[in-house]
């Protein structure tokens, strides 16, 4: 296979409940390509960043008081321009092609906040189902953690030079829990969400991403870098 | 681990993570965010309530006009439905 552009730098695996990730020193290392030539990772060579993940939260309940926060640059960052997005109270009817929207203007968001609309994927204390027997003869009840349901995140931004961030799009996918007796078409927590934002000249630079939860999380989170030549080989 | 929330950092230049309990400082952060979080959404069921009690007298009007009620649906959609909250259990 040819050399491509794509390089996993960090797969953190959260198997215990986490309200906090950071991912830290992210213009670190270098890559090798097939014919062996190193390229350094920085924000220069890899201008673009994908997060990817795959999370459980820790709630029964879609409370309202929830955030979910990612913040590129860590604890420093905001966001200026305008910021597009369609949170949990903004997608309540499925049937809905095109979601309704709030927008902000002004360094008003110091990350990028989900809302509740990422916790909908959290039904597995609902009790679907009853307890079965796994492959060691484990009970696992309907509950367990093992019987979660995901939430699954996908955001891409891009690093254009050291004067202006140019900001990014980013959404997320659950499902609701469905245990309404009756037929229901005005559901805030959808656990779906939708983010663009215009981007910030407050942040040009990052050297981190943080995560952050009102709710423990479990699962995956990975992040891909974007090069903008062939660098990673295979 | 202890019951505190757990707060992980994972550093890409050395591939190693470390995980830790939450210290103070960063727990009065997580409870202001979290009343934060309470406040917006107090304030959106407050709005959303007062959308959906105009559209509830706007319907009521229309239908003192003499229109039945397929045809003010078929005007302004259907009647507002009060959200149902995640039962507890």
């Amino acid at each position: 296979m040819a050399n491509q552009n794509w390089y996993l730098q960090s797969h953190y695996h959260a198997q215990s409940s986490h309200t906090n990730l950071t991912i830290s020193n992210l213009q670190s290392g270098t890559v090798t390509d097939d014919q062996g030539n190193t390229t350094a990772v920085n924000s220069s060579n890899f201008p673009v960043y994908r997060l990817v993940c795959k999370l459980r939260f820790d709630t029964q309940n879609m409370a309202s008081n929830s955030y979910f926060w990612i913040m590129m640059g860590g604890n420093q960052s905001s966001w200026d321009g305008s910021n597009m997005y369609s949170g949990d109270w903004t997608s309540k009817y499925s049937s809905q092609m095109y979601s309704n929207y709030g927008n902000d203007f002004g360094n008003s968001r110091p990350g990028i906040y989900c809302g509740s609309g990422m916790f909908g994927a959290s039904y597995n204390y609902y009790a679907w189902g009853s307890a079965v027997t796994d492959s060691e003869g484990v009970t696992v009840q309907s509950y367990d953690v093992r019987r979660g349901a995901y939430t699954t995140i996908d955001f891409n931004t891009y690093h254009q030079n050291t004067n202006w961030y140019p900001g990014g799009v980013g959404s997320s996918s659950g499902v609701y829990n469905g245990s309404s007796a009756s037929p229901v078409t005005y559901q805030a927590e959808s656990g779906s969400w939708g983010f663009a934002t215009g981007g910030t000249s407050n942040a040009t630079y990052f050297n981190e991403i943080t995560l952050s939860s009102s709710y423990g999380f479990q699962g995956d989170i990975l992040l891909y870098r974007g090069a903008i030549q062939n660098y990673v080989g295979n | 681990m202890t019951d505190k929330p757990q707060v992980a950092i994972y550093d890409c230049a050395t591939g190693e993570a470390t995980v830790r309990d939450m210290t103070d400082e960063e727990t009065v952060i997580h409870n202001d965010r979290l009343a934060h979080a309470e406040e917006d959404n107090a304030a959106r069921l407050v709005a959303e309530a007062q959308e959906r009690a105009d559209a509830a007298t706007g319907r009521q009007k229309l239908l003192d006009l003499g229109l039945s009620e397929d045809e003010v649906t078929a005007l302004v959609g259907p009647a507002p439905i009060e959200p149902e909250p995640a039962p507890a259990v």
